[in-house]
């Protein structure tokens, strides 16, 4: 009874987190918006039913659906030749390539899109949203992937081949197919990133590429309709849970395994295949952040550092000492502040999830919830529930590190679940049998074989903190903007000079996450246990 | 043990309901101020520039600092007002303007407060019956046009609302979200009051011309119109908008480059009023009188791009030769804007996405 009380306690502190960050404002508009108020503007309350009869929303239901499934599906072809790739061909660059890919999943969705833009002109649309996130989600399939595909032996592809397949059946009806859970369960993670995307929707989208999340905010922070938003919030938080309720239950019934394969040279055609692949991966790493870099180098029509000088300069308009670069600094101080909490909830959330049981499985799906509900409901509702005469938080400059880490905290807990449930319980057995009590066989066995992961989870957690853009902007307040609402101010205003300076920040910014990531990651890779 | 487990999760959930009390009764009495008010929080939109000098001069005065808190436009700022009615974020708040004048004063948000200075005003800016909304500046949103462009073209440029579904001028409009933009909205209650019933054909028109809509006035001016770079020659903005070109320019331009559609403009009127359960509802009201001072007044222009609403008010020189001023703009009704304005957001999102 003693360990079980201790086991339900872990779960505790999660679960509060959650329900604080995301449930509380999840009713609050709900109640504001369906309960026995009618919303202003007079046109009364919608149900349930009138909203999803309007043709309009239907619409918009299905193009974010149909968005997100074509751009995990091609998230998925890359993410999983990427995986074979780096777990079967072993290349001189490889791991570079791979560290690249996670680039445009780390950095500030703001930053990302304004790296495309920059690229791509003043198109706008579908096609590129999907090419965005698909680009965006490699990783997540990729390394997903990976952690299976990993601790599969070669020896039945090479089977298959002296059996007479070609190479690609054979790795496919192998290897691939034995590391199906694994695909399966980050595919619809990825899809879930698709879905709930918002700051890449917004910027490279227009009127006519609506998905739910972007209704969602029209309708509360614009139209004030807080009964459409708490209906389509509601959906889309069904919708979600049933999503990540699969992935929990796939997740559980594959865990990924510790130990890995050494890649091999692979023959020609081998080589060949990788070579593209690890091509698309740099391009996808290195397209948003060249973009940002060279247009802010650019100054009228030659090149200088102007915009980079500009970046301690203070912006027009604006009161009090909000430069960009205080904007980015905010941002870290934030970000790092978010982490803390993000891992304290992850870790304490992932040892209970690893757990297994039912309370288990559910804090694994609970704790996805920030992540399923719209963006505009966490802020608006944080608003509306703690902006009240008993408790006003929202001028507290701890609203903004608390709402990152309920985003950072489920990525945490992705990732530091199968690592922990990969530590063969026979050497936590083995060390407890040579006397080691609970905390030396912490420090001794879980630590060591955990702590690459968690440098990893920290690193992750700090990148996505520092890029959150979308329930932040609602919470943040004006006097010391974040980073992405710094860079989306710069790019309304008008003159080359706020463009050129939005690109600086984005190119500094990226160089903050993209070291913090790549130093982390290259250091994670002495360990043995590391893909 | 099992009851105390669900002990926090009472207490959050009670604490929040707690919170959610924005129907108390409103603090219409503030308790008497003993301690004098040193600063007043305006709330407003994020393309809003104080002007500095007058702001200075009225720091200087009275001893009150004014902090600026910018909220993306003008319909997300009033959103998030109405949402913490009651216990707001600010104390003033500046840029409701005519299309949403009704949804701000139905909403309780706000408290009346006639200033000394708007007393004078005329009929055509005094459009808030409930005393709530002082009126500061008004402007004209009008369709722009690159003349330049349609010159070189030999195209005639368009001067109506029907000149925009012209198939000479195919393609070549850019127009804006009403649910994101307030310009937007105010053009589409334009033409929803000067065409009625016949609204809905019309967009349609306009859609099937190829107009291409943009969520914000930047997106469209800065970034799709031609004289910026972009390539459509016909974008929706303001009358004030060639002195803007002229002050703004990076080339060191005298003449702007735009012209204005007279016959597409409607007058936009922008408010500014206190809001209810304000921290510094005396500093509040201070600020507000401020604003209908001369000095205030006279650099509305210039920092703004807006005309100023006291008379006799001088403009400054690149306003009377580049600002145009319609005779004959269409006017808002604020009582029929505000029960139609969803519905007309609507038919505009059913037609365009």
């Amino acid at each position: 009874m003693n360990g079980r009380l201790r086991w339900w306690l872990l779960g505790v502190v999660p679960m509060l987190f959650v329900i604080a960050t995301s449930i509380i404002p999840t009713i609050a508009v709900v109640q504001r918006g369906l309960g026995s108020q009618t919303t202003s503007g007079g046109a009364g309350s919608a149900t349930f039913a009138s909203v999803l009869s309007n043709p309009r929303i239907q619409r918009i239901l299905w193009e974010s659906l149909a968005q997100a499934t074509v751009a995990t599906g091609l998230a998925m072809a890359v993410g999983i030749a990427a995986a074979w790739t780096r777990v079967r061909i072993s290349q001189r660059f490889g791991g570079w390539a791979w560290s690249l890919a996670a680039l445009p999943f780390v950095l500030p969705s703001v930053v990302t899109a304004t790296g495309v833009r920059a690229v791509v002109g003043e198109t706008s649309g579908w096609v590129l949203i999907v090419f965005v996130h698909a680009g965006i989600n490699v990783v997540i399939v990729a390394r997903g992937t990976a952690a299976r595909l990993g601790s599969i032996d070669p020896a039945f592809e090479d089977a298959a081949r002296l059996a007479g397949r070609g190479r690609l059946n054979a790795a496919w009806s192998t290897s691939i197919r034995m590391s199906a859970g694994a695909v399966a369960s980050s595919s619809l993670v990825a899809f879930v990133f698709c879905l709930t995307s918002f700051g890449i929707v917004l910027l490279l989208g227009d009127p006519t590429t609506s998905t739910v999340e972007i209704e969602i905010w029209i309708q509360a922070t614009r139209l004030t309709r807080l009964d459409v938003a708490a209906v389509l919030s509601l959906l889309q938080l069904a919708v979600v849970v049933v999503v990540m309720a699969m992935v929990s239950v796939i997740q559980r019934r594959h865990p990924a395994a510790v130990t890995s394969v050494q890649p091999r040279r692979g023959d020609r055609s081998q080589r060949l295949f990788a070579g593209v692949v690890s091509t698309l991966l740099v391009a996808i790493g290195l397209v948003p952040v060249g973009g940002i870099a060279v247009r802010s180098l650019v100054v009228g029509d030659s090149w200088g550092l102007d915009h980079y000088r500009s970046l301690v300069a203070q912006v027009p308009g604006t009161t009090g000492a909000s430069t960009p670069l205080a904007s980015l600094l905010t941002s870290a101080g934030f970000a790092v502040v978010a982490s803390i909490v993000a891992l304290v909830v992850g870790v304490l959330g992932s040892a209970m999830v690893s757990r297994g049981g039912r309370a288990g499985r559910l804090l694994d799906v609970a704790l996805f919830i920030p992540l399923a509900v719209s963006s505009a409901t966490i802020g608006f509702g944080f608003l509306i529930a703690y902006g009240g005469r008993v408790i006003d938080l929202r001028s507290s400059w701890f609203v903004v590190p608390i709402i990152e880490a309920a985003i950072a905290a489920p990525l945490v807990v992705r990732l530091m679940v199968p690592v922990i449930r990969g530590v063969p319980t026979t050497v936590v057995e083995a060390a407890a049998i040579c006397g080691l009590g609970p905390s030396a066989r912490f420090r001794r066995v879980w630590a060591p074989l955990t702590a690459a992961a968690l440098g990893s989870a920290a690193a992750i957690a700090f990148a996505v903190a520092f890029g959150e853009f979308g329930a932040t902007a609602f919470v943040a307040r004006t006097a010391n903007p974040t980073l992405p609402q710094m860079i989306a101010r710069l790019l309304s205003r008008p003159g080359e000079a706020n463009v050129g300076a939005a690109m600086a920040l984005a190119t500094a910014a990226a160089a903050v996450v993209g070291v913090s990531l790549v130093v982390v990651e290259r250091a994670g890779r002495a360990s043995a246990l590391r893909l | 043990m099992k009851p105390f487990r669900f002990l926090p999760v009472v207490v959050l959930l009670i604490s929040a309901s707690c919170g959610n009390d924005n129907n108390a009764a409103p603090a219409s009495t503030s308790p008497a101020v003993t301690t004098p008010e040193t600063e007043v929080v305006l709330v407003t939109y994020s393309g809003y520039v104080l002007p500095e000098g007058p702001a200075k001069a009225f720091t200087a005065a009275t001893g009150i600092t004014i902090k600026v808190v910018a909220l993306d436009d003008a319909g997300a700022a009033l959103s998030r007002a109405i949402v913490s009615a009651g216990s707001p974020e600010g104390d003033v708040m500046f840029g409701v303007d005519s299309s949403l004048l009704t949804k701000a004063t139905e909403s309780g948000a706000f408290d009346p407060f006639e200033a000394d200075g708007a007393r004078g005003l005329a009929q055509t800016v005094r459009l808030d019956p409930t005393g709530q909304m002082t009126p500061i500046d008004e402007a004209n949103v009008c369709i722009n046009y690159d003349a330049a462009w349609f010159a070189d073209k030999q195209i005639t440029p368009p001067s109506t609302f029907d000149d925009l579904v012209d198939p000479t001028l195919k393609g070549l409009t850019v127009l804006l979200n009403p649910a994101t933009s307030s310009p937007g909205l105010t053009f589409v209650a334009a033409v929803n009051t000067a065409k009625g019933a016949d609204t809905s054909t019309y967009f349609d028109a306009l859609r099937a011309n190829d107009v291409s809509v943009v969520s914000s006035w930047s997106d469209g001016w800065d970034t799709r119109y031609t004289v910026n770079g972009g390539d459509r020659p016909i974008v929706l903005s303001y009358a004030s908008s060639p002195p803007a070109e002229v002050v703004y320019s990076s080339t060191g331009a005298t003449e702007p480059m735009s012209r204005v559609a007279l016959g597409t403009c409607v007058r936009q009127v922008e408010f500014a009023a206190v809001l209810r359960g304000a921290a510094h509802p005396t500093a509040a009201r201070r600020l507000i009188e401020e604003m209908l001072s001369p000095e205030w007044q006279a650099e509305l222009p210039l920092s703004n791009f807006v005309f100023p609403v006291v008379s006799d008010v001088p403009l400054p020189e690149v306003f009377t030769r580049f600002a145009a001023v319609p005779d004959d703009p269409i006017v808002l009704d604020p009582a029929v804007v505000g029960r139609e304005r969803d519905a007309w957001i609507d038919t505009w999102r059913n037609t365009f996405g």
